[in-house]
């Protein structure tokens, strides 16, 4: 029988499915009797299904500028092939 | 509750209807389990290697990024900046410096490209040049704190069972989840630099483990055991906000 303590450290891996079918058991089992774990696993399902909602992208108010400063540091642009420069 | 439906090749198809939003967003989404919260199967990684036509397409481009072309590059860097820009911020909490941080490691990116030997992706090359460029600004500033404590330690008895248990929340309904998500988004700002990383790199970024153990340099088992510890640690964080007089 799984302890608490186990059941707790086992739930991401649970989560993320890498957990065998016996130790998958073993841990419905704890489930099935402990009130404090089903509660504990129930809120983090709940928290890894929001913080991938947290905004995963941001985009600078200069943002045009920002890319255009990053290549042109390194990449000559086709204008400035093209024109001759003293 | 969610439903599942097994095919014949061992996979399962959720029944879940999303809500619009998550939908939007379920390509990064880990799998959805039973009621028990116990996943029906493996959590699909989510890079897959290429093969076939798109194999080749792959490394059509990667010559051209390794020969400097501009409009391969800029193809690139508007798909990967969003993210990058994000991750620096939330990393640095300037947004100034990240836009710093990122223009400079992404610069640095596209001159030495040329030696990019292809043992990972042009994505976790791009993550992990703006990661250690943040790393060194926030050295420089004595910000780094290598504090990874797992706050489990303390939450049992020598037996193994719960001293208290866990504080009551849930989030159930729109609103709670709305609460639970600004916690969440104020709460990874308080997490100590190591344990931000592993969470915005691989939850928040949607980073598979493999690809989030090269940018950081340490083995996908320790990329697990570092992100596991870090949800907890917002966990504990999330508890006291939500919880507070609930327990």
């Amino acid at each position: 029988m799984m302890t608490c303590n186990q059941v707790i450290r086992k739930v991401d891996d649970i989560l993320d499915g890498e957990e065998g079918w016996w130790v998958r058991l073993k841990f419905r089992m704890h489930l099935a009797m402990c009130s404090h774990c089903r509660r504990y696993v129930r809120q983090q399902r709940a928290l890894r299904e929001v913080v991938p909602e947290v905004d995963a992208s941001m985009l600078p108010a200069d943002y045009e500028t920002l890319l255009g400063n990053i290549l042109d540091s390194v990449l000559p642009s086709s204008d400035d092939k093209d024109s001759s420069r003293p | 509750m969610p439903g599942w439906l097994a095919t014949s090749g061992g996979t399962w198809i959720s029944l879940t209807v999303l809500p619009p939003g998550v939908a939007a967003r379920a390509a990064r989404q880990p799998e959805q389990g039973d009621g028990a919260g116990i996943p029906p199967g493996r959590r699909k990684a989510r890079s897959g290697r290429p093969h076939g036509r798109h194999a080749a397409s792959m490394d059509e481009d990667l010559d051209k990024l390794k020969a400097g072309d501009r409009q391969a590059w800029t193809g690139v860097l508007r798909v990967h900046m969003p993210g990058l820009v994000a991750f620096a911020r939330r990393m640095l909490r300037d947004e100034a410096a990240a836009e710093d941080v990122v223009q400079t490691a992404l610069a640095n990116v596209v001159a030495n490209f040329a030696s990019f030997e292809g043992r990972c992706s042009v994505k976790s090359w791009l993550y992990r040049a703006v990661r250690n460029r943040a790393v060194d600004v926030l050295r420089r500033q004595k910000r780094w704190v290598i504090e990874d404590v797992d706050p489990a330690d303390d939450w049992f008895d020598a037996r193994g069972h719960w001293t208290d248990g866990p504080i009551a929340w849930d989030a159930e309904t729109a609103a709670h989840t709305r609460q639970v998500l600004t916690a969440v988004e104020e709460e990874l700002q308080n997490l100590s630099e190591v344990q931000r990383e592993v969470l915005l790199l691989r939850d928040v970024q949607g980073l598979t483990p493999d690809e989030v153990g090269r940018i950081l340099d340490i083995s996908s088992g320790a990329v697990r055991v570092r992100v596991h510890r870090a949800r907890r640690a917002l966990r504990v964080r999330v508890d006291a906000r939500l919880g507070e007089g609930a327990r």
